[in-house]
């Protein structure tokens, strides 16, 4: 039994459906990212999961209990969210953003205790930010200002830290910078996480499973191998691509792409090819 | 941790000196002003049972108006606070968006219908009307998705209060009650006594403590309403809780000076630079500079062309619009 999965779960704003009739699992202290195409309701699952955003029916089922019922505060100490890009820290310093990450374990004013202080500097050291601890946060480069965050999920002292599109504006090297602290607090620590990629290849190379969406429907998941396929790449981003292997990580990559002949974005229903899904779900 | 020490040490400090400043604008506002007055009638009117002229008029003129001041002073700059912590919007203040000309329609309605009307009652028409017209303002600015930018909000202010300010003028008119109107609302800190006092202390008094006791939940709000329900926070709640403090303390604050803009908008404005972005610092030193500015505005209106009053919310409004343009020049987005 995996601590973490969905059930028949339905998400969707007003008329509009995201995500329908959607089950599955989060394998525990692994790697998990949720790959799609734009629009396909990765990030609305991400935050359904995580309760930023009530389903309509269905559940998210967490320690077997459906996580509607659950009190955020005591939710907040067992998973631990990462919006797509927070815009601004309003001006904190680094060690001001990173004590909030103590937030649900605090009352009343909030002074921190001897163990916050502790799991709070144990936090900055982990990310490699604890020279900028009195620096504004917003004065830090994108990569740094990505870490600060991660810290302050850190703080949380979560077993789940879930992400959404953390390396998006940042460039090749803090993507992989970010990803490599991910890996290693997922090794060294046994930590589950869980981010939406929009980065084919980084998603094949970091993660343990990897979950195809499309439409609010898994197309497939199971390891970068078994999703990251021909076929596969086919029915959710409509594209043609060569699959390869990374000669450094012997992971599937995909190598080059072309967008599908005759394919056309306002005729989605010509490629739901029903016999493919049945194939890889 | 010698650096932690010394951060909670400097607020420690900070606040010492805002509370040091207090009492001297506090000093400042009771010795100075039309009536000849020295230390020591302002030190006998304090401490003793003493009557006589000058001590008289410290003690049932003076001294009402100045707590009267601070507490107005406090409560609207924190309400101002709030206002940018909880919209994310550094242009809030509860005169540009609504509050204030809310409450001052609801007081032309309430002198129209109900002239006897005592005091308590004038106050809670006024957190009536606060609640309305900021209602107003939030539901026009956020009708269109992804509303809430600080611009369309504080466009949305405008119109809501110009067309409220309208409603108590066309009111007044007919119900021929435009003098005692404007004696409220125009008034500013002329004539306040003690039983006023009484009605809006624990008011605002009691909205303060709970805005000191939120300011964390306010911070992370600040950051991004994702983060905060992630961290654990009941969004929801505590929105609506910070909501009605808003309308406590503007509505208060109104049932006392009447229409006063830019307090709320400039003080969070110019502690920030000193205590940081932390609204636990922000919040409680918005409180003691408000209300320090609040005495040291109203002493000027007292003094600059005695015996004649200068209104309060002129002087402070020419002050707030300059601010106002320099904000509104930095960007509206910017919170250092």
């Amino acid at each position: 039994m995996r601590r973490l999965s969905t059930e028949r779960l339905h998400i969707g704003y007003g008329e509009k459906t995201i995500v329908s009739d959607l089950t599955l699992e989060i394998p525990d202290q692994k790697i998990t990212t949720i790959i799609g195409s734009n629009g396909c309701g990765k990030s609305t699952l991400l935050k359904a999961m995580t309760r930023i955003i009530p389903y309509q029916s269905g559940s998210v089922i967490l320690d077997g209990a459906s996580i509607s019922r659950e009190d955020t505060k005591s939710l907040a100490k067992k998973m631990a969210i990462l919006p797509q890009n927070p815009e601004s820290a309003a001006g904190l310093t680094v060690g001001e953003l990173v004590s909030y990450g103590r937030f649900p374990y605090q009352k009343g004013f909030g002074r921190l205790n001897k163990k916050d202080i502790e799991v709070i500097d144990w936090a900055l050291e982990e990310t490699g930010i604890l020279p900028f601890k009195y620096q504004p946060v917003d004065a830090l480069s994108g990569g740094q200002r990505q870490r600060v965050w991660i810290a302050m999920s850190l703080a949380q002292e979560t077993e789940m830290i879930f992400l959404d599109e953390p390396t998006t504006y940042l460039d090749m090297a803090h993507q992989l910078e970010v990803l490599e602290l991910l890996q290693k607090l997922n090794r060294e620590q046994g930590r589950t996480i869980v981010m939406v990629l929009h980065d084919l290849n980084q998603a094949a190379r970091f993660a343990d499973h990897i979950i195809a969406l499309k439409d609010g429907k898994v197309v497939k998941a199971g390891s970068s191998e078994a999703v990251i396929q021909r076929e596969v790449l086919q029915e959710v981003f409509k594209i043609d691509a060569e699959i390869g292997k990374d000669p450094r990580t012997n992971k599937p990559m995909c190598i080059t792409y072309n967008l599908l002949k005759g394919e056309d974005d306002n005729e989605k229903d010509t490629y739901a090819n029903p016999a493919l899904i049945r194939a890889y779900s | 941790m010698t650096k932690d020490k010394q951060l909670t040490h400097s607020f420690t400090y900070q606040i010492i000196i805002g509370l040091v400043v207090l009492s001297l604008s506090f000093a400042v506002a009771m010795l100075l002003g039309a009536a000849e007055t020295t230390a020591r009638d302002v030190w006998l009117a304090l401490t003793s049972n003493v009557k006589s002229e000058s001590v008289n008029i410290i003690r049932e003129l003076r001294l009402p108006r100045e707590i009267a001041a601070i507490l107005v002073g406090a409560g609207l700059s924190v309400a101002g606070a709030i206002m940018q912590g909880m919209t994310r919007n550094p242009l809030a203040d509860p005169g540009l968006l609504g509050l204030t000309a809310g409450a001052n329609a609801a007081l032309a309605v309430t002198l129209a219908i109900f002239p006897t009307t005592n005091y308590l009652g004038m106050t809670i028409a006024c957190f009536i009307g606060a609640g309305v017209g900021a209602g107003l303002v939030f539901g026009i600015g956020s009708m269109k998705r992804g509303g809430f930018s600080p611009f369309r909000i504080v466009l949305a202010g405008a119109a809501v209060s110009a067309f409220l300010f309208a409603v108590a003028e066309g009111i007044s008119l007919t119900f021929k009650v435009s003098k005692d109107v404007s004696m409220w609302t125009a008034g500013g800190l002329v004539g306040v006594s003690w039983t006023q006092i009484q009605v809006i202390l624990p008011f605002i008094l009691i909205g303060l403590v709970i805005a000191f006791l939120l300011a964390r939940q306010l911070t992370i709000l600040s950051l991004n309403e994702e983060v905060a329900v992630g961290l654990g926070q009941k969004t929801t709640q505590i929105k609506a809780i910070l909501f009605i403090l808003i309308i406590l303390l503007t509505g208060a604050a109104v049932a006392v000076v009447g229409n006063i803009a830019f307090l709320g908008l400039m003080i969070p404005h110019i502690v920030r630079p000193i205590v940081g972005k932390d609204y636990r610092s922000i919040l409680p030193m918005s409180a003691v500079f408000g209300a320090s500015f609040m005495l040291l505005a109203d002493t000027v209106s007292r003094t600059i062309n005695a015996p004649y009053e200068t209104p309060v919310v002129a002087i402070i409004s020419l002050m707030g619009l300059p601010f106002f343009l320099f904000i509104v020049q930095k960007g509206g987005r910017s919170f250092s």
